[in-house]
């Protein structure tokens, strides 16, 4: 589904990233860790178009999509879930997950018609709403709602978008215990139907979801495996618990 | 099916509108004709403005451009009236097609935006008094009004009546179009640019795209109300260029509520006839105008209608129908 090949980001000087390898299986739940700095968040917005590569290239189901901007990206199927939540403030929760929903509809740049009158965007609007547990607070302007409800949003967003690869940058991050549990369960329930990609920091969210981890420590990477052998990698350990 | 009270209402005032024309003194008819004409610029600057979040100070030059070009053709080269606007209105939007191209497409946002179109409006009035070849300098050019044509009726614009009917029609026709605008699939991503643009790109959208011809559609009808006004009048003039024709909009806009679809047009509706009255009896009302917008900005951020939308629905419930 997803392959790069010889990824490097360089800012200035920095080398966030250097000749990164790695391949993400068609239905797989891959997890990507590394303590901050480590390269992480370049290699999600690498992928997603937020930035161009130094150099590498990347490829989405065959496709070699490393120029392309991110709005041809999630044409493509390519979505993402930002790690500061990243919604739209003055607009109802409603209006936020149509406007997800509605870039994949083939009228969705028609400035001639009445919007409500797309029907199948409305159902499925109502859908994502019941599935994220906001039904209740469809017309409630976003930027009001908790910082835990804005993350459902977020999630809710994605469903709209319904990407078959789905890039995932500290989903959890900044939530409440409870909150976390929801989150943790909602990509549990996408990972069923789509191919996931995820950043966490957190490695008990890490391990009870990954199905297979990469570790990235200062733009390379160090480790993959299953999570058990990752849990037990002696270099893993070190970087960690140096960390703390 | 239930009708929207919106649409009720709006079917109402336009019904009563037709039919009070021939009962009134001629003060009112130029005022409700100039809130007419007005209202249509309003209601496409906000849709640059409130929808898309582009904050131009430029829309004098589509007014100017929509007044000169339709009242050159019709002074000059005794064009057919609507040829005339059509050529006004095809002037505009090119321009606005232009400058939203050279601004969005390289990437000008915000305050850097704003700036520009600020630049261009103040050139293109230079140029304007330069030319004055073309444009009459500062005095502008002025013209028989023409007649419209209809069937069997020939009905002079320089009649009062006329003019006001000719508005009302203008603004109906405006008002219907750029509603369906707003409401259409295209209007909402205008609203996700203006909230984040940044996401709204990772939901797929080619914003430059949408922001490019939202700010073109603007133009076309600020051109359309500045082709007619000139048609109505007489006459077109360098002053329609200048950034206070964008300071007006800006005004109703925001103290209507923008954003909303009929904001723009009560804002018109309460501020025209307050500023034309204060500029009657007193040579220094800009000071007002400036005054009133400040206190707008600060105190009625969401303007009038956004604050009703709130006071009716407290948690946001309905804004479906009325947004």
């Amino acid at each position: 589904m997803l392959k790069v090949e010889n990824l490097s980001k360089h800012f200035g000087g920095v080398r966030a990233l250097q000749n990164i390898n790695l391949e993400v299986r068609n239905g797989e739940l891959r997890g990507i860790m590394g303590p901050n700095g480590s390269g992480k968040s370049t290699f999600v917005n690498l992928i997603t178009g937020y930035l161009t590569p130094t150099s590498g290239r990347i490829f989405f189901k065959g496709e070699d999509i490393t120029t392309f901007p991110p709005e041809a990206r999630v044409q493509r199927g390519i979505g993402r879930i930002f790690q500061i939540t990243n919604i739209f403030p003055n607009l109802s929760v409603y209006d936020n997950i149509w406007i997800a929903v509605q870039s994949k509809n083939k009228k969705r740049s028609n400035f001639f018609i009445n919007r409500n009158k797309l029907k199948d965007v409305e159902s499925n609007v109502e859908e994502i709403l019941e599935l994220i547990g906001l039904s209740h607070k469809a017309y409630e302007i976003a930027k009001n709602c908790s910082y835990g409800e804005q993350r459902l949003i977020e999630i809710g967003i994605i469903m709209g978008l319904d990407p078959e690869l789905l890039l995932l940058d500290e989903p959890t991050a900044g939530l409440s215990e409870k909150e976390r549990n929801s989150v943790v369960k909602l990509i549990k329930d996408l990972a069923r139907s789509k191919t996931i990609v995820l950043i966490e920091h957190a490695m008990d969210v890490m391990f009870s979801l990954a199905e297979f981890v990469t570790v990235f420590h200062e733009g390379k990477i160090i480790a993959e495996g299953i999570p058990k052998e990752i849990a037990s990698n002696e270099e893993v350990q070190k970087i960690y618990l140096g960390e703390i | 099916m239930k009708i929207p009270l919106s649409r009720v209402i709006f079917t109402s005032i336009f019904a009563i509108l037709f039919f009070i024309g021939p009962f009134m003194p001629r003060y009112i008819l130029f005022l409700i004709n100039e809130i007419l004409l007005w209202s249509i610029f309003a209601m496409a600057y906000d849709l640059s403005f409130g929808y898309a979040g582009m904050l131009s100070f430029g829309h004098g030059v589509f007014f100017g451009l929509g007044n000169y070009g339709a009242a050159i053709l019709v002074k000059d080269l005794r064009m057919n009236l609507f040829i005339a606007i059509l050529f006004g209105v095809i002037l505009a939007t090119i321009a606005g097609f232009g400058i939203g191209y050279i601004t969005r497409a390289r990437g000008t946002r915000g305050p850097q935006f704003a700036i520009l179109t600020f630049i261009i409006t103040v050139t293109a009035y230079l140029v304007s008094l330069t030319l004055s070849w073309i444009t009459g300098g500062i005095d502008g050019i002025s013209f028989a009004t023409p007649t419209v044509h209809l069937g069997m009726w020939e009905l002079s614009l320089s009649s009062w009546l006329v003019r006001y009917y000719f508005s009302l029609v203008a603004f109906i026709a405006s008002f219907l179009i750029l509603c369906r605008v707003k409401n259409s699939p295209f209007g909402i991503v205008l609203l996700a640019i203006r909230e984040n643009e940044e996401r709204a790109r990772f939901a797929g959208y080619n914003t430059t795209k949408y922001a490019i011809l939202a700010f073109a559609i603007s133009a076309l009808f600020a051109g359309f109300a500045g082709a007619i006004y000139g048609l109505e009048y007489g006459y077109a003039n360098p002053t329609f260029f200048q950034v206070n024709i964008s300071l007006n909009a800006i005004l109703w806009s925001y103290f209507g509520g923008s954003g909303t679809l009929f904001g723009p047009i009560v804002g018109t509706v309460i501020l025209l006839p307050i500023v034309d009255y204060i500029s009657k009896h007193w040579a220094y009302y800009w000071i007002a105008v400036g005054a009133l917008l400040i206190i707008v900005v600060i105190k009625f951020p969401s303007g009038i209608m956004g604050h009703l939308q709130e006071l009716v629905h407290p948690s946001g419930e309905g804004r479906k129908e009325i947004a």
